[in-house]
């Protein structure tokens, strides 16, 4: 029995609550009692008059702010969020069949056809489809061009994508898909079929189209069953010989994307069906280029100015990711084209025809030349015999009366028959014979042509001036002379290309003249000027090229244009050389694609994911609401100087500094690590002399003890550097890199080798960052000059061992690794381990690599800043 | 033997007298010095205090012949001579002047001397009484009450009075000596040549309307030591405002960065651009204010 004294019982019988209040009571009573204890108090007259600070902690004085700029500044804020941002909650909403819109991007660029076939694409095409079955209208598009389909069955969709096939030219997403949006109006869901090429993604924001509709990608890549992909492709051809050399000479740059291996293989040339020569040709290991020349008799191309070119043929022993950039064409350069020169000479003597400087001039140009005394009597609609082949036509006026000899008579169609491209005629240039003579004959001979020109312009003796001012008047453009003075130039271009004329009317005497300007001098220039520029003019960029193919980064872009009867849409997209970036094969890292594609469905199947509710009020009064409550914030911290702290400031001052000092205690120590990957963990292993020597002479802190770790995990990937005495702990099961591996590396990880490796080991570490363009380096002996030599001490050769030196590994601009030849860090333990080099090396020259190594590991090149320029030059002048 | 203007002397050491006044030393060396009333009529002299181009019937033998030697124009110098004054010594006869209360202080464990501000004011007005006494003027000392009016005076005779009063003053406690010998009388503030007013400015009107009209005014801010200084302030102690009892603060927090002594500077300087608006000159003493400073102020600045 519990025994409780009398007077206690009557507290104990009441409620809990009154004891409760008696013992709060009771506390404050004691607690008053040592407060007033504890403080003395002590009356000061004095203090009744002085304004002195109530409290300790800083008294907070509401000051009203500035209303007005307060005001713009919270308008301003909430109308720049309002505006650059579109607040809106993201729901859910079911497809509606019939009404939301699904499009489907086929990409059919040839990086495409390195993963996959057509068939395998057609059938991925299918299975998208189906999966997508009937919830929404589905529509379809291809890389080929800006065309839309609708979807009937997945079949036809299938059998479409593979009638099409791939097309040679590179494909821009961004760009097809932008057209094809437009053309379709809104849609709730894309899906692009495609690979994660480079060059294709490139400059697609795809985040744009975010706003309205879900954006996916199908990654053909994923089930690729394709394991490495290597691509060998021509790259350039430039043709090295002078204009109509005996022999054609070619070099021909091959280039290897993806992975530097070593590759091997044949060229052939052809033109016209016939074989020019073959090569051979190899990439070694670690080089992505070879440089082929190739030579041929000038003789075994036809002077015939057919439109064939050059086609180059690479075939490659074992085969390559990209077949379609196997086949590359080139225009027929070199070649020396004719010239078709008519006119009457007036004499004997070379001097007196006043077409001989003309004549050698053309000659010197690089043209052969074919003079005809007069125009021959033709049958009509056939093509005259000694047109073919001829660039261009040099006629020389005659007289009026004899107009029929030298007046060219060719029909229309005839013209266009002999004219290399196009609708373009063949260029007419038309001379007068003497200066000052009357253009009544040439005005007569080109009214034949309509053109506006008719024969009652051509009065007897028409001068000069006036000749110019009709051809201007027709739509002649001047060449030569200043901008809009037709009377200044010596000849008028007129042109029509429905009828296939091209006529350079020269104003004054093709030959040299000082009057005109035109010295025996520069003569010959002049016309190749001239020539030049017929030339262009008819061979223009919409050409093809004579049969030769040019390099399109985007096909569809061109696919819709007018090429004239000749040059077909399909010529377009088949005949074009595939454009390096294509051919490189480089890839977007996943992280900057939409999200991909599963099949096995989601919400994404069936609910329009991201579809905006634009009524929703909310989200804009919470951007409203934030923006004020940022712009108060800025307020006062802007008003925070009015916050007096009782003369507190040095003080609080130095107390958060102290206080966070402590807390942050951790985070201000720097210290260096060996972070050494080794199997067994050595606890006897110490660099208490190291660590020493290092703080010692340099700034950085270098813990004694070594951070032993035995798998390369993503908590290993955080360490700046990793040592490693055996490369195979970082490899998989094929002696590559792990994928952990590679991103740590790439992601700026330094991998110090620390040992002699076996043979063919580091290079097939490091094999997968050999691909992409970040310029590689492949592993390469230690140049005397690299900024390893120089980072602290300025070093003038390292040790070798047993005939190895020091490699390193040069990735995108920087080294990501570096291989001793010998165990740097044994030679540096506090317990040395038995040197097994030939000849020994002082423990300083040890130091003094491993100190340039720390310094390039942790600060990179700061060494290339131009400010460390002095202080380097200082210390190399000074004396050893 | 050490002198009375020498550092260790302060106010709390003041005695009527002692240390021998400057003026009164000099009053004795001249039959014109009498008094602290200094009169309009100037005088030509040879102890100068003015200079003027010399005016035909001006004494010849008081031309000053180097200054013509220097500039050639004929100067003479002019003196004023001194008169006997009214002089009125206001004394502040609140309750705050009788703070710091000795038994508080030994509780606070203050070991130095500590003086109530009353008794520093009274000395320094008896000493000042017995001065001007010494020199010829006439002295009026009263107690101003707590409606800002001097109702009770006294008048001490010769500097014999001063000197009794001071002793009995040591005897029985300084106000209350002085307070017994106070008689009623009219007080009207212009009829005085001089003013001395001494006061700590917190019980009574602390600036009176009074003293636009008072001519040659003297403030002696008179404060105690504890007052000047925080450095005795200890922390846990709380110190607060009797009158109104809401304002507590700690030691602390009035060491605290100099927070004491800037409020006091500013609390002074106030007081001084008052009186200084009222044409007075000011001086803030405490009672350990060196008698040295005292009397730098009292020959530069407060006597005329």
């Amino acid at each position: 029995m519990n025994v409780i004294p009398v007077g206690l019982q009557s507290i104990f019988s009441w409620s809990g609550l009154s004891s409760l209040a008696v013992g709060l009571a009771a506390v404050s009573i004691i607690l008053w009692l040592i407060v007033r204890i504890r403080t003395r108090d002590f009356w000061m007259p004095i203090i009744r008059i002085l304004e002195m600070p109530v409290s300790r902690l800083p008294r907070i004085i509401v000051k009203k702010p500035p209303w007005i700029p307060f005001i713009a500044f919270v308008v301003s804020a909430a109308a720049l969020s309002l505006w650059s941002t579109r607040p809106s909650v993201k729901v859910f909403s079911e497809f509606e069949p019939g009404i939301s819109q699904i499009h489907v991007y086929v990409d059919m660029s040839p990086s495409v056809s390195a993963h996959i076939t057509l068939t395998e694409l057609g059938q991925k095409l299918v299975s998208v489809l189906e999966q997508i079955g009937p919830k929404a209208r589905v529509s379809f598009g291809t890389s080929h061009g800006d065309d839309v389909y609708e979807m009937t069955t997945p079949s036809s969709a299938a059998e479409l994508i593979m009638g099409l096939g791939f097309h040679r030219g590179g494909s821009k997403i961004g760009r097809g898909i932008r057209a094809q949006v437009a053309r379709i109006g809104e849609i709730d869901q894309l899906f692009i079929i495609s690979d994660r090429d480079q060059h294709s993604w490139g400059g697609f924001q795809w985040q744009y189209l975010l706003v309205d509709a879900d954006v996916r990608h199908v990654d053909v890549e994923a089930t690729s069953n394709r394991e490495f992909l290597s691509n060998v492709f021509i790259q350039d051809a430039h043709f090295l010989s002078a204009v109509g050399a005996r022999t054609m000479d070619w070099e021909i740059e091959i280039s290897e994307g993806v992975l530097a291996t070593a590759e091997s293989g044949t060229l052939t040339a052809s033109y016209g069906g016939e074989t020019l020569g073959s090569v051979n040709w190899d990439i070694p290991a670690g080089r992505r280029h070879a440089t082929i020349s190739m030579a041929w008799p000038s003789m075994q191309i036809p002077q015939d100015g057919s439109k064939q070119a050059i086609e180059w043929t690479l075939e490659v022993v074992g085969g390559d990711s990209l077949i379609l950039d196997n086949k590359f064409r080139t225009p027929v350069i070199g070649r020396r084209d004719r010239v078709l020169v008519i006119g009457e000479p007036t004499g004997e003597l070379r001097l007196e025809d006043p077409l001989s400087p003309l004549e050698t001039a053309l000659e010197v140009s690089g043209y052969d030349v074919l003079r005809f005394d007069q125009w021959p009597l033709l049958a009509t609609g056939k093509t005259p015999e000694f047109m073919t082949g001829a660039q261009f036509m040099i006629v020389l006026s005659g007289e009026d009366s004899s107009r029929d000899s030298w007046c060219p008579k060719l029909a229309t169609s005839e013209m266009t028959q002999v004219s290399r491209v196009g609708r373009r005629g063949i260029p007419i240039w038309i001379t007068p014979r003497l200066a000052g003579e009357s253009f009544a004959a040439i005005c007569q001979c080109v009214a034949q042509y309509g053109l506006g020109i008719t024969k009652d312009m051509c009065d007897e003796g028409l001068p000069r001036e006036r000749w110019i001012d009709i051809l201007v008047a027709v739509g002649a453009k001047q060449i030569g002379g200043e901008v809009g003075a037709a009377h200044e130039g010596i000849a008028m271009l007129l042109m029509d290309p429905v009828k296939g004329l091209d006529l350079t009317l020269f104003t004054v005497p093709l030959r040299p003249n000082p009057k005109f300007g035109i010295t025996w001098g520069s003569f010959p220039i002049l016309i190749k000027r001239l020539a030049s520029l017929t030339t262009v003019q008819t061979s223009g960029s919409e050409d093809s090229g004579g049969g030769a193919w040019f390099r399109f980064s985007d096909v569809s872009e061109v696919a819709d244009r007018d090429f004239g009867s000749d040059v077909s849409r399909t010529m377009v997209l088949r005949e074009t050389n595939v454009p390096m970036g294509e051919s490189m094969l480089a890839f977007v890292a996943p992280a900057e694609l939409p999200p991909s594609w599963s099949a096995s469905g989601g919400v994404a199947r069936n609910h329009a994911p991201n579809k905006r509710d634009s009524e929703d009020p909310w989200p804009w009064v919470r951007v409203l609401v934030g923006s004020i409550i940022m712009a108060m914030l800025a307020e006062i911290v802007w008003q925070w100087r009015r916050l007096r702290m009782a003369r507190m400031e040095k003080l609080a001052a130095i107390l958060l500094i102290t206080v966070g000092s402590f807390v942050w205690e951790n985070q201000s120590q720097a210290q260096v690590h060996i972070d050494w990957m080794n199997t067994k963990e050595s606890t006897i292993v110490t660099f208490q002399t190291l660590a020493h020597e290092v703080s010692s002479r340099t700034s950085f802190e270098m813990s004694p003890k070594p951070d032993f770790f035995s798998v390369f995990d993503e908590a290993a990937s955080e360490r700046p550097w990793v040592w490693t005495a055996s490369v195979s702990k970082l490899a998989d099961s094929n002696g590559r890199m792990t994928k952990v591996g590679r991103m740590w590396l790439k992601r700026g990880g330094i991998l110090i080798v620390d040992g002699p490796q076996p043979t063919g080991a580091l290079e097939k570490l490091l094999e997968p960052l050999m691909r992409g363009t970040v310029n590689p380096s492949g592993w390469m002996g230690l140049p005397p000059d690299h900024e390893f030599m120089r980072s602290f001490y300025l070093l003038n050769s390292l040790p070798s061992c047993k005939g190895r030196g020091w490699q390193i590994f040069s990735f995108d601009g920087r080294v990501a690794a570096i291989a001793a030849p010998y165990s740097l860090l044994s030679s540096l333990q506090d317990v040395p381990q038995k040197w097994s080099c030939d000849t020994a090396v002082a423990n300083e020259q040890q130091v003094r690599i491993f100190v340039n190594l720390m310094m390039m590991a942790f600060t990179t090149d700061y060494k290339r800043d131009q400010i460390h320029l002095p202080e380097i030059l200082k210390r190399l002048r000074a004396p050893q | 033997m050490e002198s009375h203007l020498s550092s260790n002397y302060t106010l709390a050491d003041l005695q009527p007298g002692i240390p021998e006044d400057i003026a009164s030393s000099r009053s004795k060396s001249s039959p014109r010095m009498q008094g602290s009333m200094i009169m309009n009529l100037r005088r030509i002299s040879r102890s100068p205090e003015n200079s003027r181009v010399y005016v035909h019937g001006d004494p010849i033998r008081l031309i000053d012949w180097k200054a013509y030697a220097r500039t050639d124009e004929l100067i003479v110098r002019e003196h004023r001579d001194e008169a006997s004054a009214n002089v009125a010594i206001v004394l502040d006869r609140g309750d705050t002047l009788n703070w710091p209360p000795q038994a508080s202080l030994r509780e606070h464990g203050v070991a130095e001397k500590s003086l109530p501000k009353i008794e520093t004011a009274i000395r320094i007005a008896l000493y000042l009484a017995y001065s001007h006494l010494t020199i010829g003027d006439a002295v009026t000392l009263g107690f101003l009450d707590h409606r800002g009016d001097v109702s009770r005076v006294w008048i001490p005779r010769s500097p014999t009075d001063v000197l009794d009063m001071y002793a009995h003053c040591v005897r029985s406690g300084f106000a209350d000596a002085l307070e017994s010998f106070m008689v009623v009388a009219n007080w009207t503030p212009t009829n005085f040549n001089c003013t001395w007013w001494l006061s700590d400015f917190l019980s009574n009107t602390v600036f009176p309307d009074a003293w636009t009209e008072i001519r040659g005014l003297s403030v002696i801010h008179v404060f105690s030591w504890l007052e000047s200084k925080s450095a005795w302030m200890d922390g846990p102690t709380t110190y607060r405002d009797e009158s109104r009892g809401r304002k507590i603060y700690l030691g602390d927090q009035l060491k605290a960065a100099d927070a004491w002594a800037t409020a006091m500077k500013d609390w002074r300087s106030k007081v001084h651009k008052t009186v200084k608006k009222a044409g007075g000159v000011y001086l803030a003493i405490d009672d350990h204010t060196k008698v040295g400073d005292f009397f730098h102020w009292l020959t530069t600045e407060a006597i005329r």
